[in-house]
Parts: structure tokens; sequence; C-alpha cells
């Protein structure tokens, strides 16, 4: 099966008065027709960055500097600022972390939703489109949609304003939902409301997913596949399953250690010691070389990606030759 | 908005113009000179004359008096008769009212006119040349005073050129029905073109001194709310949306970024309804400011304080409105 989504070599660069923020350097990943991918990494790993950039909105200064974006066989990071414009919001559409913010707070929702459909697909009459915003919002599970219709967004709670966010998002059917932290600023509870109605709609309307998180339980749950971020580059990528119960990359076995377990509260938390480093001027070497408890000789000219099963590679001189010393400092 | 809330800001309005009835009371009271003298001028007039003379005009009384009989009157809507002009001094005011409200509008007009386009193409372009030019251009349009500014339009293009006349608001040969009093607008209405040129003629100068004055702080105001605008993420996602950047700019930038444009445009209308002394005398313009200094100089009290209290209750009326504007245009707000 060929990939949906194909990125290569993509590197983003924001030149600040600091120097160059390598935000996004070296990036490869593949999405899966139909799959739900997690993409996970502390905050400033690149998450946001690399997929504005297959948007085409990564904000000046900022810049997508070398590697391919390929949509369903379409090149959209060559020089044509157009490729990515037509995709945006029809095939590919984004919804934000926080709704509260990405909202219009002029507008009211519905027209809103009534923008993106009349932008891309507006059908046979204003009626017509109309009807459609309604069923967005009812789909989404918005309750009374035609009183809510007039509403601006201050006048719904978190959680419905990213109900809200998904209905725009999503009015005109796109094929690749990119869903960047769609529950970091909500609360416990109103979360796994949220990420159900994600993995609802993802069936209904036979979507591709890319879900942006910090939180791998919530991966664990919901992705089919995942790709671990550190530092601008993707240090490992596989099968949910694979990755969590083999992890291959320090970086995600810190991240496992990291993440706490309600079956296993007997476990002590460890978190990742250090910072991540800054995105100016970084070495060959390995990224997490620094942070990394088993760091050798080997880890200080650059690493590529290793492959350590079929579909499941990882950016470890260790990976795939010695798995019982990557995992050595796995707590009993 | 709620009827009640409309008459609890029209009674908060009651102490403040009591306030300003009681300044403009005490100032013009305690300003030296005797208007009876100045009416007098140099005839021959016996004390008596001037005595009877004071008498007709209420100076007799002592002050307190004066100011409780002021207010009795203003509240009834009698503001009294013009010791100059010898006709109730409402009459003089809403003669000259229409002169400052015409060059309000052109001025107000001429403001938004420049500042909004070249706020917005200074956000967008920000940094470039066009930003530096426009930045330098409104900082010294902030710091330019304006009769200076108004004296050299008037020497190049009156004096030195000729294309402009250099006072007035037309020319006398040219005067149309009196319809609203704005000879703009009146001249239109009887279709009297050649009237309406030469009315624009007359405002262009003095319309132009005003609206560059505002129109500075009005782009500044623009292009900072517009930057910060741009940077929100509801612009972000809109973009992600797939919409024009036309749209975009017009309907999700611009649309949020006027909010603090609108309140500072809404306090310059004010400001500008109540006449601009210096724009007005320099231009020989016939409104508001200029009648009330006339007032000044020949110590008509009643014109002067029912001119001030004009102009007050204009700027709060223009406030209120602003108050109104501001609800409708950023929906959470509530009055
Ligand atoms: N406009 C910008 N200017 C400079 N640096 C930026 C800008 N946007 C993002 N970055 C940098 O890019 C890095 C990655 O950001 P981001 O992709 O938002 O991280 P994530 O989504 O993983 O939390 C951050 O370290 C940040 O400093
Ligand atoms: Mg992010």
């Amino acid at each position: 099966m060929s990939a949906l989504l194909t990125i290569r070599g993509l590197a983003t660069h924001f030149p600040t008065q600091l120097g160059l923020v390598k935000a996004v350097d070296g990036v490869d990943l593949d999405v899966m027709p139909g799959e739900c991918l997690g993409v996970v990494g502390e905050s400033g790993s690149g998450k946001s960055v690399t997929f504005l950039s297959v948007l085409g909105l990564v904000r000046a200064p900022g810049r997508v500097v070398a590697g391919s974006i390929r949509f369903d066989g379409q090149e959209l990071a060559g020089p044509d600022p157009r490729a990515a414009r037509a995709l945006r919001g029809r095939a590919i559409a984004v919804t934000l972390q926080d709704a509260g913010t990405a909202l219009n707070p002029s507008m009211t929702v519905g027209n809103q939703i009534l923008e993106s459909l009349g932008a891309h697909d507006p059908g046979p009459s204003a009626a017509d489109r109309r009807r459609r915003a309604l069923d967005m919002l009812r789909l989404v599970g918005i309750p009374e949609p035609e009183t809510r219709f007039e509403d601006f967004p201050h006048q719904f709670s978190g959680g419905m304003r990213q109900r809200v966010m998904l209905a725009i998002a999503l009015a005109c059917r796109p094929r690749l939902l990119i869903a960047d932290e769609p529950t970091s600023a909500l609360d416990v509870t109103i979360q796994a409301q949220v990420l159900d109605l994600l993995a609802e709609l993802r069936a209904r309307l036979g979507m591709t997913v890319v879900l942006i998180t910090h939180d791998l339980g919530v991966v664990a749950e919901h992705c089919d596949r995942v790709a671990v971020m550190y530092a601008g580059q993707v240090v490992e990528c596989g099968p949910t399953r694979q990755v969590i119960d083999l992890p291959s990359h320090p970086y995600t076995r810190g991240l496992l250690d990291s993440t706490p377990d309600l079956s296993r509260l007997d476990r002590k938390l460890r978190p990742i010691e250090g910072q991540v480093p800054e995105l100016i001027a970084l070495g060959a070497h390995c990224r997490f070389r620094d942070r990394c408890g088993l760091a050798e000789p080997r880890c200080d000219s650059a690493v590529a990606m290793r492959a350590v099963d079929e579909g499941h590679s990882a950016r470890c001189v260790r990976a795939g030759e010695d798995q019982r010393s990557v995992r050595a400092g796995e707590t009993p | 908005m709620r009827f009640g809330v409309v008459l609890e800001r029209l009674a908060q309005l009651i102490p403040v113009l009591f306030g300003v009835c009681l300044v403009v009371f005490l100032m013009v009271t305690l300003t030296p000179g005797d208007p009876v003298e100045i009416m007098l001028g140099n005839e021959r007039s016996t004390p008596e004359q001037a005595e009877e003379l004071r008498r007709q005009m209420g100076l007799h009384l002592p002050p307190h008096e004066r100011f409780f009989a002021f207010i009795g009157n203003a509240v009834t809507g009698d503001f009294g008769r013009s010791f100059f002009h010898r006709r109730p001094v409402i009459e003089v005011i809403a003669e000259r009212l229409p002169a400052t409200l015409e060059l309000t509008i052109v001025a107000m007009t001429i403001a938004l006119g420049l500042a909004i386009p070249l706020g917005i193409l200074a956000a967008l372009k920000r940094g470039s040349w066009l930003d530096r030019v426009a930045t330098m251009v409104s900082l010294a349009g902030v710091s330019m005073p304006g009769f200076w500014f108004g004296i050299m339009l008037i020497m190049l293009f009156a004096v030195h050129l000729g294309w402009m006349p250099v006072s007035g608001r037309v020319d006398y040969a040219l005067e149309v029905p009196r319809l609203t009093g704005m000879i703009l607008f009146d001249s239109l209405a009887h279709g009297r073109f050649d009237t309406f040129r030469d009315a624009l003629h007359h405002i262009l100068m003095p319309a132009l001194t005003l609206g560059l004055a505002m129109s500075a702080l009005l782009m500044r105001v623009t292009r900072a709310s517009m930057i910060e605008v741009l940077q929100q993420d509801y612009i972000l996602f809109a973009e992600a949306k797939g919409i024009g950047r036309a749209r975009l700019i017009l309907r999700h930038g611009l649309r949020n970024a006027l909010i603090p444009t609108v309140t500072v445009a809404a306090l310059e209308t004010g400001y500008l309804l109540g006449g601009n002394t210096i724009v007005e005398t320099v231009f020989g313009w016939p409104g508001l400011a200029r009648v009330i200094v006339e007032g000044i100089f020949s110590r008509d009290y009643p014109l002067v304080q029912a001119g001030v209290l004009v102009i007050a209750l204009i700027y709060v009326g223009v406030n209120f409105v602003a108050d109104l504007l501001y609800t409708l245009i950023n929906p959470r707000v509530k009055l």
C-alpha cells in the first residue's frame, strides 16, 4: 500500500536574532491511508512545525528549506505555494491545540463553518450550505445546533469549542485530519470525550488522522502507529504496540518510564534528566547524547534511522543490534 | 442593549453636565472685563444707560443667583439671549454647528481613508520601506502643530499657486437654500454642482489639516492592532481552511483589528465635533469653536456658556454612540 502523505528530509528553519533555529531538521514520515498515526514528543520537539510545513503555513521568517512533501503523489514543498493552498481545508484539515484562541471571536460559529463550505464546496444554494453546516454541528455532538448556529465562540464551553473546531475542520470532508494536541487544553474528564469523538468521526468519515500529542497513553489507546520526535527529528517510528513493548531509542524508553500507569502503581516514575537541547548550532552528534545514560563514542557522529523490525526503526546506534542494552535501564 | 442600561447611562450624565456648567460659569464670571462696557464701546453713554443694560442682561444679580437661573433655564431648554447677536444663543449655535459638523465628517473621512489602508499595508509589510515611510509620516503628523501645517497649506496652495481659496466655506455668490446647513449636502440635494465643487474646494485644506493629524494616530493604532491580530491562532486556523487571502486579511484580520481603531476614531470625532479653534481661526471657518472664541472676546456670557455645554453634550453623546458601536463590532462585550 502506498502512503497518503510522504515526508522526506524535511527541514524547516527559523532565522532569529540568536541564530538559526532548526525546528525541523531532516524528518522522514509516512502516513498510510486510513490509519491513525500518533506523533509524540516533548513540547518544542518540532511536531507542530512539521505539520504546519505540510500545510504550507509556516510563518515568516520561518521557511521550509529542504525536503519533499508528497500528498497522494502530489508535491507540496515545491516552489509553487498554490499546491499546498489548494489542498488546505479541502483534502487536508487541521485542528489547533486551543480552540479558545483558534476560533475567530467576532464571527458566529455557523458562519465559520459556512466559510469553509463556501471556499471549497459551495453546493447548489445557501440553504443547502446551511443545512450541511447544521449537520456538521450535529455530527460533532453540539446540542440544539439550530440555536447554537448564531452563537459566538465565547458562548461555548471549552469542550464544546473543541467540537466546533472539529466541525469547521471537517466541513469539507478532508481525507487527512491533523489534530494538533486536541486535548492538551482541556479538563481530564472532557479529554476522553473529545478523543472518543475523534475516533468515532474517523471511523464514520473514513479519515486518515495524525494525532499530535505528548501523552503516550493517548497514543497507546488511539493510534495504529507512532512516531516519536526529539529536537526536530523523528527518533523512533513503528507500530504502536511494538514501540511500547520494545522501545528501541533511549528517549522513547524515557518517555515510557515517565508516563504514569494506573495498573502499575508500584512502579516508580523516572523523569528524563536534563533538557531538550537548543535547536541552534546543533552538532552532528546524536541529539539525545547528552541526556542519554548509554552514550558511547559512536554517538559522537551522526546517527541514521536503523531498522529494528518490520516497519519499526529507531535513530540509535544500538537499535536492532543489541536490544537488551537499550532496555538495560528498564525498571524491574 | 437593555433599556434600563441606557437610562442608567443617561442618569450618570447629569452630574457630569452640572460640573461642566459650573466650571464654565466660573471661568466666564472670573474673566476680567465687563460685557456692558464692551457692548457700549466708544459710544457716549450715561451711567444710567449702562445700569439699565446691566439689568436687562441680568448682570445686576449676585453670581450664585445668576448661576442657578442659568441652570434652571437650561433645563427647560432656554439658554438665554446672546448679548452680542441679540437673539437666542441657541439660534446662533444652531447656525454654526453644521459648519463644524461638515468639517468633522470630511476630516474624519480623510483620516480613516488614509489610516486604515496604510495601517493594513504597514502591518502586512512590516519593516519594508512602505512601513518605514508610513511610520515616519505618521510621526510627523502627530507632532506637527495644526496651525503651522494649515498656514503652510494656505501659503503654498492659496497664496502662491492660487489653486485654493484662502478662507470661508463657499463663495458668497453661490449661496444655496439652507436645508441642513451643511453646504456640501445641501448643494447636492438641490442639484447645484457648481456650489458643491466650490464648497469642496473650500473645505479641502481645513479638512486635510485636521484629517492628516487625526490619521496619524489612527494609522499607528490600526497597524499595531493588525500586527497583533495577524499573529493570533484564529488567523492561522482560518488560513488552514483554505480561504482566499483578501478574505483572510479583511474578514478575519481587519474585522478584529478595527476594534481599537473604532474606539480611537470615536474619541477623535467627539473632539472634532467640538470644533477646532486653531483650524477654524486659520481658515476662517465659521464653526462652533470660532463662535465661542468670538463670544469670549465680546464677553458674551450666555453664548459661551451654551456653546461649551453643547460641546460637552456632543462629546458624551459621541462616546455613548461609540460604546454602542463597540458592542456591535466586539461580540464579547455586552453593555
Ligand atoms: N516563529 C518561530 N520563531 C522561532 N522559532 C520557532 C517559531 N515557531 C517554532 N519555533 C521553534 O521550533 C521548535 C519546535 O516548535 P513546535 O513545532 O511548535 O514544537 P511542538 O509542537 O513539538 O511543541 C521550538 O523549539 C520553537 O522554539
Ligand atoms: Mg505544538
